[in-house]
This record gives C-alpha cells, sequence and structure tokens, in this order.
C-alpha cells in the first residue's frame, strides 16, 4: 500500500521538490503552502507521516502543530521536522506526538525517502 | 661676630626680618606691634605705617574681618591658631592667600600680652590648585564626551550585532533552501527514479552533486563560524563518556579507510571519567580530525585516535603517518581558509574551515587544540578538554 504523506512547507521550491521525489519514490503526496492548508489536509484526511517546516513564513511550525493536536489531530502520526537551522537545535524543541524526527537543510532526499518507507511499513504493519 | 649656635642680636634681627614667611605679633587689641620685613614687603607698606598704628584686620577683606571678630577672643583665651587660611589686602587693595598660624604670649597673671604669628603666602599654591580644578574639569567633560560617544557606539554596535545575528537567520534559511532544491534534483536524477540517464549525464551530475554537498559543508561551517563568533551559538552540554563518542567516530571512519588501505585504530589509554561537551559539536571536530588524517596519508600508512586523562583534562589526539605539515603552516592552519594543501592526497577537496571551526568549537569547551608535524612524517593533532569527575547523566544514545 502507497503511503500517503503530507507535506507542509511555505517555500514552493520545497514543495515541488518533495512532490517529484516522493511521487516517484511511490508515495502518495499532499502539499499543503500554510498553516490554513495544512490544518485542512491534517483533519481530514488522515496522512501516515507529516514532513512540516519548522519556519512556516510567519509562523512557527512547531506551534501550529501543537495547536492541531489540541485540535484532535492524531498524535500517532510520525511527524519529520525540517529546519534550516538544524545544525544546532530548534528555537524550541518539538514536543512529540508519538514520533518525531529532526532533519536540517539542506537534506538527502535518499535519507528521507529511506526515513518514509521505514515509517510507513511501521504503520502499515501495525494497522494490521 | 657670634658663633654659629649664639647668634648675635644683629644676626638675630637679620634672620626675622628676611625669612622667607612672614612674622608679625599683635597686642590685645588686634594692633601690629611688630612685623617683619617680608610681610611688609608683601602687604606694601612701610613699617612706620604699620606698627601701633593699624591692626590686623586692617588688612582683611570684609569676610575676613568677620572671622577674625569671631577668632580673635578664642585665640587670646586658648592661645594658639593652626594653619589658618586668610586673604590680605595688600597697600593697593589687590589681595593674596595666607596660610597662617599663631601662639599667644601669656603675662606673668597669665592674661593674653601678645601673638607671635606666622604667615606663609600660598598664592603659588593656590594657583596650582586653581590650575589642577580647571585641568580637572576639563578632564571630566572630557570624559563625559567621551562616555557619551562610547555609549553611542555601544548602541551601534548592539544594532549592528543584531542585524548581524538577523542576517545570519536570514542567510542561513534563504541559502539552505535553494541548496536544497538543488541537491534534491540532483539525488533524484542520479538515483534513476526521473528515467534512465546516459553515462556521461551521470558522471556529470556527480561532479555537480560533489560541488553541491562542498557547497553545503562551506554554508555550514561558515554559519557555525559565524554563530560562535557572535556568541549565538548554544551549547548543548551533558554528561558524556568520550570514549564511546571516539569508538563510534572510528567505526564510522573504518569503511573509507579500509578502502584507502590506511590502518585506523582507536586506543583508550588510560580510563577516562565523564566529562561535560556538547557530544554533536565534538563529533564534528573527530569528523574534522580523523577526516584530514585519512585525506592526508598515504597507503599502507596509519591514523591512530587516541585519549587519556591526564591530571584534570582529557586528551585527545588524532596522528598519522602522513605528508605532515610545513613549520610555516603549522601556525596558519587553524585560521579560516588556509589551506595547507589544495586537494587531498586522492583529489578530495577541502572547504579550508574545518580546523578553524574545530578550534572555535574546542575552546567554546575551554580546552585546547594544537598540532605537531614533521613534513613526510606525520601528524598529531591534539585537543584538551576538561574534565569533571563530578559529572552525571552520562550520555549513551548513539548517532
Amino acid at each position: 500500500m502507497r503511503g500517503k504523506i503530507l507535506v507542509v512547507d511555505d517555500e514552493w521550491s520545497m514543495r515541488e521538490l518533495m512532490r517529484h521525489t516522493l511521487t516517484l519514490s511511490g508515495f502518495d503526496v499532499m502539499i499543503a503552502g500554510d498553516h490554513e492548508e495544512f490544518r485542512d489536509y491534517a483533519l481530514r484526511h488522515g496522512p501516515d507521516v507529516i514532513i512540516l517546516d519548522i519556519m512556516l513564513g510567519e509562523k512557527d511550525g512547531v506551534q501550529v502543530y501543537e495547536k492541531l493536536l489540541l485540535e484532535g489531530l492524531d498524535r500517532e502520526i510520525p511527524v519529520i521536522f525540517l529546519s534550516a537551522l538544524a545544525q544546532d537545535r530548534p528555537p524550541s524543541p518539538p514536543r512529540p506526538g508519538r514520533h518525531y524526527a529532526l532533519i536540517g537543510k539542506p537534506f538527502d532526499p535518499e535519507e528521507l525517502v529511506r526515513e518514509l518507507q521505514s515509517l510507513v511499513t511501521s504503520k502499515q504493519k501495525k494497522a494490521s | 661676630m657670634a658663633g654659629l649656635f649664639n647668634p648675635s642680636n644683629a644676626e638675630l634681627r637679620d634672620l626675622y626680618n628676611n625669612a622667607p614667611c612672614g612674622f608679625h605679633s599683635l597686642n590685645k587689641d588686634g594692633i601690629f606691634i611688630a612685623i617683619n620685613d617680608t610681610e611688609l614687603r608683601w602687604l606694601g607698606y612701610t613699617r612706620d605705617q604699620v606698627l601701633g598704628k593699624m591692626s590686623f584686620p586692617d588688612i582683611l577683606t570684609p569676610k575676613g574681618k568677620d572671622r577674625f571678630e569671631k577668632s580673635f577672643p578664642i585665640f587670646k583665651e586658648k592661645g594658639e591658631i593652626r594653619e589658618l587660611e586668610h586673604e590680605l589686602v595688600r597697600r593697593d587693595g589687590s589681595t593674596f592667600p595666607v596660610l597662617l598660624s599663631a601662639t599667644a604670649v601669656f603675662d606673668g597673671n597669665g592674661q593674653y600680652w601678645a601673638s607671635r604669628s606666622t604667615v606663609f603666602d600660598i598664592s603659588e599654591r593656590k594657583q596650582a590648585e586653581r590650575a589642577l580644578r580647571r585641568a580637572y574639569d576639563e578632564l571630566e567633560m572630557h570624559v563625559e564626551d567621551r562616555t557619551r560617544e562610547l555609549k553611542k557606539a555601544n548602541l551601534t554596535l548592539k544594532h549592528l550585532d543584531e542585524m548581524k545575528s538577523g542576517f545570519i537567520l536570514a542567510a542561513s534559511h534563504e541559502l539552505k533552501t535553494p541548496l536544497t532544491s538543488i541537491k534534491g534534483y540532483i539525488s533524484l536524477i542520479l538515483s534513476g527514479r526521473a528515467g534512465p540517464i546516459t553515462a556521461p549525464q551521470h558522471e556529470f551530475l556527480t561532479h555537480v552533486k560533489r560541488a553541491t554537498d562542498r557547497l553545503s559543508r562551506l554554508l555550514g561551517e561558515l554559519l557555525s563560524i559565524s554563530k560562535i563568533e557572535s556568541g549565538q551559538i548554544s551549547m548543548n552540554l551533558r554528561g558524556t563518556h568520550i570514549e564511546h563518542i571516539l569508538k563510534e567516530e572510528v567505526m564510522i571512519f573504518k569503511a573509507e579507510a579500509d578502502q584507502k588501505q590506511i590502518d585506523l585504530d582507536f586506543t583508550l589509554k588510560s580510563r577516562l571519567h565523564a566529562i561535560r561537551c556538547d557530544s554533536d559539536k565534538i563529533r564534528e571536530v573527530l569528523d574534522n580530525l580523523i577526516n584530514n588524517a585519512l585525506k592526508f596519508t598515504p597507503k599502507h600508512g596509519r591514523v591512530e585516535v587516541s585519549a587519556r586523562r591526564a591530571d584534570d583534562v582529557i586528551e585527545i589526539q588524532v596522528s598519522d603517518t602522513g605528508i605532515g605539515i610545513r613549520p610555516e603552516d603549522q601556525l596558519k592552519i587553524f585560521d579560516p581558509f588556509h589551506h595547507v594543501h589544495q586537494k587531498g592526497l586522492e583529489g578530495e577537496e577541502s572547504t579550508g574551515l574545518g580546523l578553524a571551526l574545530a578550534k572555535r568549537i574546542v575552546e567554546a569547551h575551554r580546552g585546547k587544540i594544537w598540532v605537531e608535524s614533521e613534513e613526510g612524517k606525520g601528524s598529531v593533532f591534539t585537543v584538551t578538554l576538561p574534565g569533571r569527575a563530578d559529572v552525571r547523566e552520562p550520555e549513551t544514545s548513539l548517532r
């Protein structure tokens, strides 16, 4: 079964890269460009994994995520945070759902794909 | 002529009249009954004009007269005045400051009879005091001006620093985003997911990928150095068993060392206690040192990573049997962009920032890093980190 990945990034070039990379890697991809689209896709379409940019325009991606958890977003959905500052530590460490990872930009797409494959497979095993 | 210790009256009179200070005596009414030539000369009067005719208040300012009226009766009773400042008025009306000391002479009935007063002209001293005061006031004004300038400069610096921090943040985001795109698409094409590519296309894109990786590293190191230097970097100090990190780092580079036919080993020379450090940053330092050692050591050579406890520090060494470093380069090797060798023995490129960053990380830990090397024989890079035996929470997670 193809995994459903929700990509949330305010940068068009990042959204396009993710769309191409993940589609060609066999995933179903949903793309959100701001916190409102994020909310819409996350709450209505139940992704298997969320890839979320920490700097979401003027919004803090982590805070947006935490707010969605309060609104009923499934905590079990793993989140991969992307950060341009991840060489040090993120400004406010993301409080996890069940699983989160932090990948720094520029990242290796192969590494991201491997991580996603592992997460989706693990989720599917749990479901069965 | 009388002897030295038995002066004649003439000699005494001479001493009295020509002393470098003024002498005078006042009767119970404050009238001059004796005065020496020096004081007469200062005042501009003759002896005839003064003796029996003028009183001390006659040569005082109005303020001085008031003081004398209050203080003379007390003097006549107590018998002594020490270093009282007065302003005396000359015959021509001008004034000059003096320091006056006096003792009273009493008669047989214990009644005041006359004063023996000594007067010192302190005009020069007062002038010097005024000049000093002026200089002090001027200096204070200069200091105030400079302080204002410094405060302004400080505010400007603070503002520039904030701008620089903002720039680092913006640069970090703005540069890394397009770089991610470039790396991402190259990776996608090279992986074959975007469709088959020809062998030359693969080769060319591999070159592009290598250059992009180098650009990535350069950007990362530049930003790290900027952050360390501007004090922005946050150190995640935790209790760490450093030997675990060293073993892991050696393991990470083992494959590369084997491929290059270089012996890479780790030696623990003495038992190490846990220390407080930012393990991710220390790994960066080790990555750099081991990577360099492998880059500049030829086939069948040896790279050894070792560690020991030396008093209160942990000493880590990365030694190699490589090509070594010239003495003149050893002094500059930790400077940013100082390339000792442009490329490694197998053409590997470097950013020229690795050792500069390593030095800053080590120094941020209050440690030291240095190199000893001999051209053609090899190098030893030593890092010392302060060690504490009372550290809790040793890190056990693996990278």
